[in-house]
Formats: C-alpha cells, structure tokens, sequence
C-alpha cells in the first residue's frame, strides 16, 4: 500500500536552527532548558524554560510566525520546490498559542491589541505571502496533540482527494508568563530545585512536571507519486495516525493509559499492522507525573512480551505546546534516517520509575528502527497516535 | 476538489441573537449547563455547549466511539487568551487566571464538549479566520470518508467579550453557536426530499475583512438557513470550501480570481 510521504524537514528549536543540528543535539541526551531570563515587561516572571537561541525576530512579525516561516524556508529550500508545485501546494498549520507573546506586550502597555494580532492564522497568510500558495488551508487547534493531528490530516487530504503536496507547519513561541502562570496554576510546571539544565526527567521517579519550550517544525508531505515525480527522495513515511477522545475530558486522563493504547490500536488498523511490528516508540512523556505514569501503563499494554526501545524529547526541547509534536517527529525522522536513537535527557536506569519501558538512557542507541509509534496528548482529553515508517 | 462521501445535514440548534444576547451573564443562572464548566469558564464554552447538546440529543443510538466533534472559531483562541492576559495585567491573582485558562481554554474546547456530551471520537477544532467552519466541515466529512465516525457534529463558536467585541460592530453577533450534524446519506437515499451533499474546495480562499461579523459563525448560521430555505444552491462555508448539492458540478476558479478573492 503506498502511503504518503516525507520528504522534506525543516526545524528551529533550543536544540538547532537546521534539522541536522536539531537532531545532533538532541542525540546527546543533553536538556536544552535553562533559566528563562526576562522577556518583555510583564510583571511576572517564568523561572525556566528552552527558548530557541541566538534567533532574531524581524519587526513587527509575531514571533511564532517568524519561527514557522524559518522551519518552512529550511524545508521548502532542501526539496528545491519550483513556483508551479508551491503554488499548488496545500497547507496545514497548527498553533495553540498564537501571538499570546505579544498580546502581553501589547497589555502589560496598556495598548490596545491591533487587529492583525487577533487570530491564529499567521502561519498560513505568511506562506501565502511569501510562496504563493494556493491550496486549500487547514489550521488546527487541539491543545498538544494539534501538530500531530495536523501530520495526520494532511495525510487524510493526500489519500482522499487528487492533493498531491502538503506543507504542515507548527510553532508556537509560549515561554510567557500567562502560559506559565496556567500551568503553574493546576501543578502541570515543575517546581523543582536545582540547575535548569538537570529538572526535566521523563518517567524517572525525580520528575514533578514540564517545563515550557518554544520551537517550530516543517513537514514536506507528497503522494509517491508525486515524490517519484519531482525525484525527491522519501525520508520516512505515514504509515497511519489515529485520533480518540479521554471520556475523563478536562485535564485528566485514565492512569492505566486507556486512551493511548485505544489510539496505538487505532493507528495500527490504519497502517494495515499490529504491535507486533513496532519496533521503536517515542513517548509524549511531559513529565508530569500522571502524564508519564498512563503512557508507561499503555506501553506495558501494548508491548506485554518484547520491549521495543523507547525515547521522549521534552526532557531537552521543553514543552512546546501544540508544536511538540511535529518538531518531535522531525527529530524521529533524523534517528531513522541515521540508525540511532536519541537519550531521554536526564533519567538514568537508576532513576527511571517504570524498569518495564525500556527507555534509551545515557548515550545513543544505535537502532535500525522500520515502524515507530509516536504519541501526543492533550487538554480536554486528546490523544493521538502515528506510526511513521523508515525508508532507507 | 471533492471528498468521497455523500453528506447528509441534520439541523441542530442556532443560537444567535435574539436566543443568544439573553444568555445569563452570571454563570449560575446557565440552566441546564453541567457544573464542571461553569466554574471559572470563559462563556464560549457554555454557549457551545448549549447548542451542541441540543444536537447532540438526537443521536442516542450512534455509539458514542462514532461520534467526532469539529468546531470552528474565528476570535475565541484569541479572546480566552487574551482576557487571562488582561486579568494577570490588572492584578487578579497567577492561580485564579490560570485555573481560568486551563479550564476554558479554546484548543481544549472540543475535548471538553465531547466529554460533557458523552463522544469519545475525535474532537478538533480550526481556528482560520474566514475559513475556521469549511475546515471544520472538511475535517468532519473526511472523518466520515474514512470510515472513523458515523456522525461529525459540526459547528461554530464565538463569545465576544471586552475589546474583542469591536470585531462585529453594530452587528449584534458578539456571542451565538450553531451545531448540526454532518452524517453519510446512505446510497438508496433518493427520492425522499433529502438531499444529498459533498464538500468541496473551490480554490477561492476568503479572509475575514476589517468590522464584519465573525464569518464562521456567519457561514455556518447561512447553511443552517440556507438548507431549510434554499436547499438545491451550493453554500459557502469560507475559505473556499463549499457544500455542493448532488450533482452540481464542481468549479474551479480561475486562478487570477483566486489572487484577487
């Protein structure tokens, strides 16, 4: 069954400005949060977070948007897209937060917020603008599994009508005080002492809670025969995605992960597969201690005898919110084209709460992967799963 | 651009003005309206809720697995946001904001309604701007295509509060929500009045223009009259998806007209 295809990335992240630099760093295990210095004039402060570095951000654009708009450059350059297949290209974005940095700004001045700042739809208009695209438009919006979800249906649109080409776009620039104050609020953000760099570790017994991250992903999606065409090679593959709804709604979600191996079971249908044939998993894994502890439940489910190696990003990209899961997918798709895997940041096999999982620690696993299960999670009780297929 | 799937509309519930504008104010006078979302929740979601469970209501017998939610918003990922924003600024405390927010945020809208409505298929939301209900629409007949769900309940939302109300003005659309059902018509379903209908893309995007109501929420209160009124014409949903009758055929526009919408 020919599925549709990646085959071309983009990324701005804490860990790189380039793909490839985004999966060398996270290859190394290393935690990309640090103390969150001051931003704007807002009256309370975010202790932690993992913003991207070094990046400057033009005037008078949100800061989400020019984030996006670098991952899409990065991916549209390295497929070498012509005008004529940009301008038959459809879009599917995802964002959560929009410009929620600036409206701060705008408001912590008393200023009134203009009316190019009140919608979500930056991504779109600004790759409109800047290649002429002219495919239908989708912009997602489902709390942290909205990125994925995007992957998802962008593959839905390729296999149902004649689109041939889809870019899927996601950023989010959420390291604010709002957003931290939220998750503050309900104790989803750690409170953990000690340096920033060593507080996130996923499904260890230390963790308390996520940290807020920012980043932006692109994803070139194509038909194979629209990639055979245009003789651009496949990085990876959607084998499948599938999508259900926690009946726990609300900020909850079942401890015996319910939710995710409903979607894992669903995802496989879709992919014409079964457990049987994962051979590597990338977890959610906020690190929130109910987060963690549901998706290590699903994964026992799931896998009862064998235990494919598993890993999770948040421990060194932060929390990016709806964009977590395509900037997390553009790092699999970096392992699986180089046989690797990448550390959890953080937990060691002393640490890790649940010795079932048998989560890569300390170094990268070299690991010749062909399906691997990627999973997303969200409030209001979302949760999504894809598997993406190795091309080698 | 068409989706594989025949639909069929069940109309839901519109609550516009006048129904909307005599919404209580006061959380607890939301009759009806479960507990859970009335503390601290920002009003688009009761107000969704309202005519989503009306909707609702008449699909006992789909299981609730097969049942997916679509909503569409133009301003409510913005005025969520931005009344906790304002609230921080104004010196309400981090705990009570963010409990607000947490609770009523709009990404978390659809996952919400779906738990209080007893679905436990798919529930996603799209936040274009002129666009946010034909992407609700696509995205509940693609779920449809592909065999997911029997029934889409798909809608829009919008709650206008403080400086967000100055993006309808002088319409009185500040607050309103229409929910219908999308469902696939079965292929012997001629002959009976229904008729049967696929979405489509016809290439024109539209984009909201400065001081028009919340088109959302205007495209789908045109299809939820529309389709009592006029149900043999093709309807607009925004951003260049449309409801195409049964064998209408599709247009495409030309694509000078496409730069120029």
């Amino acid at each position: 069954m020919s599925r549709p295809q990646i085959t071309s990335v983009g990324v701005l992240s804490p860990a790189g400005h380039t793909w490839k630099e985004h999966c060398d760093t996270l290859l190394t295990g290393k935690s990309l949060v640090e103390d969150a210095p001051a931003q704007g004039s807002f009256p309370t402060p975010v202790p932690v977070g993992a913003r991207v570095r070094a990046f400057r951000q033009p005037d008078g654009r949100p800061r989400y948007e020019a984030l996006a708009m670098d991952a899409t450059r990065e991916a549209v350059l390295s497929a070498g897209l012509t005008d004529a297949e940009l301008r038959d290209t459809a879009v599917v974005t995802a964002t959560i937060l929009g410009p929620v940095a600036e409206w701060e700004e705008f408001i912590a001045h008393e200023q009134t917020v203009p009316e190019e700042w009140w919608h979500f739809a930056h991504i779109a208009d600004a790759i409109h603008a800047e290649y002429g695209t002219d495919g239908p438009v989708l912009n997602v919006s489902v709390a942290c599994t909205s990125s994925l979800d995007a992957l998802g249906m962008a593959a839905d649109l390729l296999e149902q009508t004649e689109t041939s080409r889809v870019l899927v776009v996601s950023a989010e620039s959420c390291v604010t005080p709002s957003v931290h104050s939220a998750f503050a609020s309900i104790r989803a953000h750690t409170t953990r002492a000690g340096p920033p760099e060593s507080l996130l570790a996923p499904l260890s017994e230390e963790r308390d809670g996520m940290a807020l991250g920012e980043g932006a992903a692109a994803v070139l999606l194509e038909t194979p025969e629209a990639a055979r065409a245009a003789g651009r090679a496949a990085l990876a593959e959607i084998g499948g995605w599938a999508s259900v709804q926690s009946s726990h709604g609300g900020l909850s979600m079942s401890p015996d992960g319910a939710e995710s191996i409903h979607a894992a079971h669903a995802a496989f249908a879709a992919s014409g597969l079964s457990a049987d044939d994962i051979d590597a998993v990338d977890l959610h894994a906020t690190c929130t201690p109910l987060n963690d502890r549901a998706e290590a439940a699903a994964y026992a489910a799931l896998f009862p005898d064998r235990h494919p190696p598993a890993t999770a990003q948040k421990g060194a990209l932060g929390h990016s919110m709806g964009a977590s899961g395509l900037v997390e997918t553009v790092g699999v798709v970096g392992f699986l084209q180089r046989g690797l895997m990448a550390p959890v940041a953080n937990t060691t096999a002393t640490t890790l709460q649940y010795p079932h999982v048998n989560l890569v620690t300390d170094t990268a696993l070299g690991h010749r992967a062909t399906h691997v299960l990627k999973f997303a999670a969200g409030f209001g009780g979302g949760h999504t799963a894809i598997v993406l297929k190795a091309v080698r | 651009m068409l989706l594989p799937v025949r639909c069929r509309i069940d109309a839901g519930r519109c609550l516009l003005p006048p129904d909307a504008a005599a919404f209580p104010t006061d959380p607890s006078e939301w009759d009806g309206v479960p507990r859970p979302i009335t503390r601290d929740s920002h009003r688009v979601l009761p107000v969704a809720y309202t005519s989503a469970a009306a909707c609702r209501a008449r699909l006992d017998g789909t299981p609730p697995d097969r049942v997916g939610i679509y909503v569409a918003s133009r301003l409510a990922g913005c005025t969520t946001l931005v009344d906790q924003v304002r609230q921080l600024v104004d010196g309400v405390g981090p705990d009570r904001c963010g409990s607000t927010m947490a609770l009523s945020w709009w990404p978390s809208l659809p996952g919400r309604l779906s738990s209080l409505l007893r679905c436990s298929g798919p529930a996603k939301a799209f936040s274009g701007r002129g666009s946010a209900y034909g992407e609700a629409m696509w995205a509940g007949a693609s779920a449809l295509a592909a065999d997911v769900i029997d029934v889409a309940l798909v809608g829009a939302v919008e709650s206008l509060t403080g400086e967000s109300a100055a993006f309808a003005p002088g319409t009185g659309k500040h607050e309103g929500a229409v929910f219908h059902a999308l469902s696939e018509a079965p292929s012997d379903d001629t002959g009976t009045g229904t008729v049967r209908w696929r979405v489509s893309w016809n290439g024109h995007h539209v984009r909201n223009e400065p001081g028009t109501p919340p088109l959302p929420l205007h495209y789908a209160q045109e299809v939820f009259t529309g389709l009592r009124h006029e149900p043999l014409r093709a309807l607009h949903l925004g951003g260049g998806y449309q409801l195409l009758p049964e064998g209408t055929p599709l247009v495409q526009h030309h694509r000078e007209e496409r730069k120029h919408p």
